[in-house]
């Protein structure tokens, strides 16, 4: 089932430089000079990522031109580059694996990661360090092909690990606010947690199955021979990377906070590509889930009750970003909740359409951002000329019911409204993207999510339970959005002057608008239309599909969707949209307050670990390290007792026996030689003297021996 | 001259010789001439050689002869040492006076 085919097509050989575009990209914008245009650098980065889709397309081209049974996901064709280690038994082998899922992956990160550079052009312009975020963004796109592309788990690890860093550097790019750099962080850490997962299932794969490679891996599962604990143990363990990277239960808190990098950073990394590698890894490794029906369950269920939990947050959130962060932890959720189930095509499916139309929320949300930015500037400055010299220069409502926040926030819901009267075009996109988003025919989502419910209702009442209150939700919190943002009378001065977003931004916006209404018809079973799911499973595997189930399914769907839409209406009457207005949730009590606050679950981690950590860290630090190692130890036991040793050694002994005996010996030797020294004349004669005195003597001596022996 | 003669004179050559030999000590202890001092010294080799002949004759031992030789041969080479050095000294120091020659540095 899973041999490569012999025959690996010529263009193949050079999928390689898919990723070695971007890597020139980051080369040439890195070291090609500080002075250069922002016009240069972005185009730039533009230009190699969009050779990078270029190459993509070629690849997928030769895809669909060759039988399906030899492109379906884990058949597909394996271009070996280089062996990256060789350590006794165990070999690396580097290689590219390309297959339907790297197909739709390849489109997916090149050709929305090319507009959204596009887009960043416009929204990153006049940012001081412009340059980097180019170099930051080729940079992931690289990574993220690396990702898609490896033929083993080591070289998909790279990617996975480079992507992540790439998400720091980016969700902290503007470092002078301490939030930004803390969200930085959080990121990091929440990701290492998975990360570690990840290398414990590779090695659990090394010491279980003796090779890291994707095919080497699944063959190996299918032919068992290995102990019980294994593949439970190696999916579990992917699963704690899935959480981490794509933003699952519990690991999702640091998701809403990457909010914190630029837009199209939040569009790129944390809502189209990156946090999808996660889904990318599940449906990768599907011959491993399979084989464990446990784990598959509990992946479904957990991405199910993560599409809910991340909808109910989203509901009472006020920044706009926020909310599509939550709504990107939910979508996630409903892939995850899909590949857990088995039904892998559903799940890509959900991640490419989700792709094009969270690109374009995002993008649309960054656009949104920079037009009541530019307002607020607008007034800021009229104001300005209108009393000179007045202190206060914020344009802002003093009506707003946060008084407690000063500065103006351009992410705050609350200070919009409106806008549809000012940015017609972002108006417009944002709506088919929220469409495509709430799973209303004929969007892409609809599509999509349509599948995932109906492969949820093969495989048990409560995944299709939470799931469908999921997309409930969904609809709902956009719809709030969508009134708060763009309708009603402006909420603030900013919002009444915002000011639409220029061409280079509205035209992506507009192409990803275009692929969020048409991308659904590449799977739509109720019309027939199947080429999707034909890609990826071949001819031989046809789900039996029941029609009428199928019809139900998303007649309920869409009808619960337009409900929720109509009670979200109801509930926000644009026309009682205008300044000063307050969330009429609120009235909901705690709930909403609960909801507002994330559902404490920052501050439980907080108590629950972050506290714990600090209070070791510290306990570590001052107590440990300080107290008892470097005050303790060093400073008392070491160094006291050393100098209490030397104290002793250089007085007691050096001074006195050592000195003692040497300056003794000394004062012996000069005492008796002074008296010797008397005997030195240097008279000769008493030299002779003292001579004959000494022969007497002997004389005498030998006398006494003499008388005495006889 | 018989053994039965010597035999009675044995002590007069020895007390003879323990005079010489206390002359000879008496001149190196009291003068301080260095030519004096160099003949007292020859006095007292010839005291010794006395008693060797004296005490060889006694005992009818040829050893005690021979050795008389020795010490001639001996004190030949020290007058040849010995007045070579006196000259040296007075060469340098305009004096034979042995109290005079207190120090090494000439």
């Amino acid at each position: 089932m899973h041999e490569v085919s012999s025959e690996v097509p010529q263009v193949f050989q050079y999928a390689w430089l898919i990723i070695a575009f971007p890597f020139v990209g980051v080369l040439v914008n890195l070291f090609g000079g500080k002075n250069r245009s922002e016009k240069t650098i972005g185009w730039t980065a533009v230009f190699f990522a969009t050779l990078a889709f270029a190459v993509s397309l070629v690849v997928v081209i030769t895809l669909i031109g060759l039988p399906p049974e030899e492109t379906k996901l884990n058949a597909g064709f394996d271009v070996p580059l280089f062996t990256f280690f060789s350590i006794g038994e165990t070999t690396v082998e580097m290689g590219l694996h390309i297959d339907w899922l790297t197909g739709v992956m390849l489109m997916v990160v090149t050709g929305v990661g090319t507009l959204i550079h596009v887009y960043a052009i416009g929204y990153m312009h006049g940012d001081p360090r412009f340059q980097r975020f180019f170099v930051y963004f080729n940079l992931f796109l690289a990574m993220m092909l690396i990702l898609v592309l490896a033929n083993n788990y080591l070289m998909l690890f790279v990617g996975w690990e480079g992507v992540g860093l790439c998400s720091f550097l980016l969700i902290g790019f503007w470092f002078e606010k301490d939030a930004n750099g803390n969200a930085a962080k959080k990121a990091m850490v929440a990701n290492r947690i998975g990360d570690y997962g990840v290398m414990l299932a590779m090695f659990a794969m090394l010491i279980g199955l003796g090779t890291l490679q994707f095919a080497g891996v699944f063959e190996a599962a299918e032919h068992g021979g290995f102990e019980a604990w294994l593949l439970p143990a190696i999916t579990l363990l992917l699963i704690v990377g899935v959480t981490g990277k794509s933003a699952q239960i519990p690991l999702y808190v640091w998701l809403p906070d990457a909010m914190a990098g630029p837009t199209p950073v939040s569009a790129l990394i944390h809502a189209a590509t990156m946090v999808t590698a996660g889904v990318y890894l599940i449906a990768r490794s599907e011959p491993l889930f399979h084989a464990v029906s446990e784990v598959q369950a509990l992946v479904g269920t957990l991405g199910a009750v993560t599409a809910v939990w991340a909808g109910l947050i989203a509901v009472a959130q006020f920044d706009i970003k926020k909310v599509l962060a939550y709504s990107t932890v939910s979508q996630l959720g409903f892939m995850v909740a899909a590949v857990g189930m088995g039904a892998v095509v559903a799940g890509v499916f959900h991640l490419m359409t989700h792709a094009f139309f969270k690109a374009l929320l995002f993008l649309g949300a960054g656009s949104v951002i920079h037009g009541v930015e530019h307002g607020h500037h607008h007034v800021a400055h009229a104001k300005h000329d209108a009393h000179s010299g007045h202190g206060d220069d914020g344009g802002h409502d003093a009506k707003r019911d946060h008084p407690a926040e000063t500065e103006f926030d351009p992410q705050d819901m609350r200070n919009m409204g409106g806008l549809r009267q000012r940015m017609r075009t972002t108006t417009i996109v944002y709506l088919i993207g929220s469409l495509a988003l709430m799973g209303i025919v004929p969007f892409a989502g609809f599509w999509s999510k349509d599948e995932i419910l109906y492969f949820a209702s093969e495989h048990g009442a409560v995944i299709l339970v939470l799931l469908l209150v999921g997309a409930v939700l969904t609809a709902f919190y956009m719809t709030r959005q969508l009134i708060m943002v763009f309708f009603g009378q402006p909420k603030t001065e900013a919002a009444a002057h915002a000011q639409e977003s220029p061409r280079i931004m509205t035209v992506p916006l507009l192409v990803l608008a275009f692929f969020s209404t048409v991308a659904g018809f590449l799977n739509a079973p109720l019309l027939g239309l199947t080429p999707f799911t034909g890609w990826l499973e071949g001819p031989e595997a046809h789900h039996e599909f029941d029609l009428t189930r199928a019809l139900i399914l998303a007649g309920l769907a869409t009808g619960l969707a337009l409900l929720s839409v109509f009670i979200g209406y109801l509930i926000y009457r644009p026309k009682a949209q205008k300044a000063g207005v307050d969330d009429p949730l609120r009235k909901l009590g705690f709930v909403f307050t609960a909801l507002n606050k994330k559902l404490g679950v920052d501050e439980f981690y907080g108590l629950l670990f972050v506290r714990p950590f600090i209070w070791l860290c510290n306990f570590l630090a001052w107590v440990i390290d300080w107290r008892f190692w470097h005050d303790w130890f060093h400073d008392r036991a070491i160094r006291d007792t050393f100098l209490k040793i030397t104290d002793f050694l250089a007085n007691p002994i050096d001074k006195l026996v050592i000195d003692g005996a040497v300056n003794g010996t000394g004062r012996l030797v000069a005492w008796a030689s002074g008296g010797l020294r008397k005997l030195q004349t240097g008279f000769v004669r008493s030299y002779a003297l003292l001579m004959l005195a000494g022969v007497v003597l002997v004389v005498a001596w030998f006398t006494l021996i003499v008388l005495q022996g006889r | 001259m018989s053994n039965t003669s010597f035999v009675a004179l044995f002590p007069l050559f020895i007390g003879l010789s323990v005079v010489l030999f206390s002359l000879g000590v008496i001149g190196v202890l009291v003068r301080r001439n260095a030519i004096i001092i160099f003949m007292s010294v020859e006095l007292m080799l010839n005291a010794a050689n006395l008693a060797f002949i004296a005490f060889a004759r006694s005992f009818n031992q040829i050893d005690g002869q021979v050795f008389v030789f020795f010490v001639m041969v001996v004190a030949a080479a020290e007058v040849a040492v010995g007045l070579a050095l006196i000259v040296a000294i007075f060469r340098s120091k305009q004096s034979i006076n042995v109290d005079d020659i207190n120090q090494l540095k000439g």
